[in-house]
């Protein structure tokens, strides 16, 4: 994982990725049965992985300030986590809807770990509802109104890798306001 | 053996929980499923065998709390057991759905022994 520049914003990011490597920890252990991958910088080329992004899901977090919880990957490793959490042996027969909604309830889990397990304490924080859509790749569509509040992780899963992302924006206080 | 409704948004979420059913050995009658309060509430004026209820809590047109507190205001259903099933585990979350009348409260991510858990006294 690459080292994010300070984000200026209000949580901290070395309490996120603490929260985040819990949160993601659960999901695979509980929802796939397997243990996680996380890969690091040093491991592997992070443009070739970024440049295979097809699919992203997102899920966001309003309070003090806005926060994006994203999770992007390939139609392939998309469609391998939505076999895993159905327990379907061929990932091939499941359908494209069903793949868009799987990767929305992986980024509304994580999403809504992080909430509990830090946001929470925080003051108010309301949790959206999974917004997935096919994407441009990573490293060629930046966030522009976004900024990284923390490194992102990358996990190995199913010969392909997941990109997680917590993203964040001033917006949340003008949309509290509002 | 009883007859379930599942309540959520995501279909694949639905699926999960049905499958988690079974891995658990939970007795699950027919399953009916709705995506949204609104449509859970629809769901039970139409099948009044409906004998449990499993509810996500983060759903558009009606939360699950909404849905709760609605199904608590029908002198039939007062005690129809409702199970919600929610990524958000803090504290208040939980004891607001306590508070509008569930009976038992999951978090996502979920083992068969949690949902087990959750639905002991309910469920053969």
């Amino acid at each position: 994982m690459a080292d994010a520049p300070d984000s200026g914003a209000p949580i901290g990011s070395s309490e996120l990725v603490e929260s985040l490597d819990r949160t993601l920890s659960e999901f695979f252990e509980t929802m796939l049965g397997e243990a996680r991958c996380a890969v690091s910088a040093a491991e592997d080329d992070e443009a070739a992985t970024l440049a295979c992004v097809e699919v992203e899901a997102r899920v966001e977090l309003t309070g003090e300030a806005l926060y994006g919880l994203r999770v992007a990957t390939s139609w392939s490793v998309a469609r391998a986590v939505a076999a895993g959490l159905l327990m379907e042996s061929d990932p091939s027969g499941l359908q494209p809807e069903e793949v868009r909604d799987a990767l929305g309830e992986l980024a509304n889990m994580l999403a809504g770990g992080l909430k509990t397990k830090l946001f929470d304490e925080r003051g108010t924080w309301r949790l959206g509802t999974p917004q997935v859509a096919e994407v441009a790749p990573l490293n060629a569509s930046p966030q522009s109104s976004w900024a990284e509040a923390c490194p992102r992780h990358r996990e190995s899963f199913a010969g392909g890798e997941l990109c997680i992302q917590v993203l964040w924006s001033n917006a949340g206080a003008e949309r509290l306001a509002a | 053996m009883k007859k379930f409704l599942i309540v959520d948004d995501s279909a694949t979420m639905r699926k999960i929980v049905m499958r988690v059913l079974r891995q658990a050995d939970i007795q699950v009658g027919d399953v009916v499923e709705a995506g949204n309060g609104k449509e859970g509430l629809q769901a039970l004026v139409a099948d009044p065998e409906i004998g449990m209820v499993l509810s996500d809590i983060n759903m558009p047109e009606m939360n699950g709390i909404d849905f709760v507190k609605a199904i608590r205001t029908r002198r039939d259903k007062t005690s129809l057991p409702v199970i919600m099933i929610s990524t958000e585990g803090g504290e208040a979350m939980m004891q607001a759905a306590m508070d509008s009348g569930a009976n038992g409260y999951v978090t996502k991510p979920f083992t068969p022994e949690s949902i087990r858990s959750a639905l002991e006294g309910f469920v053969g």
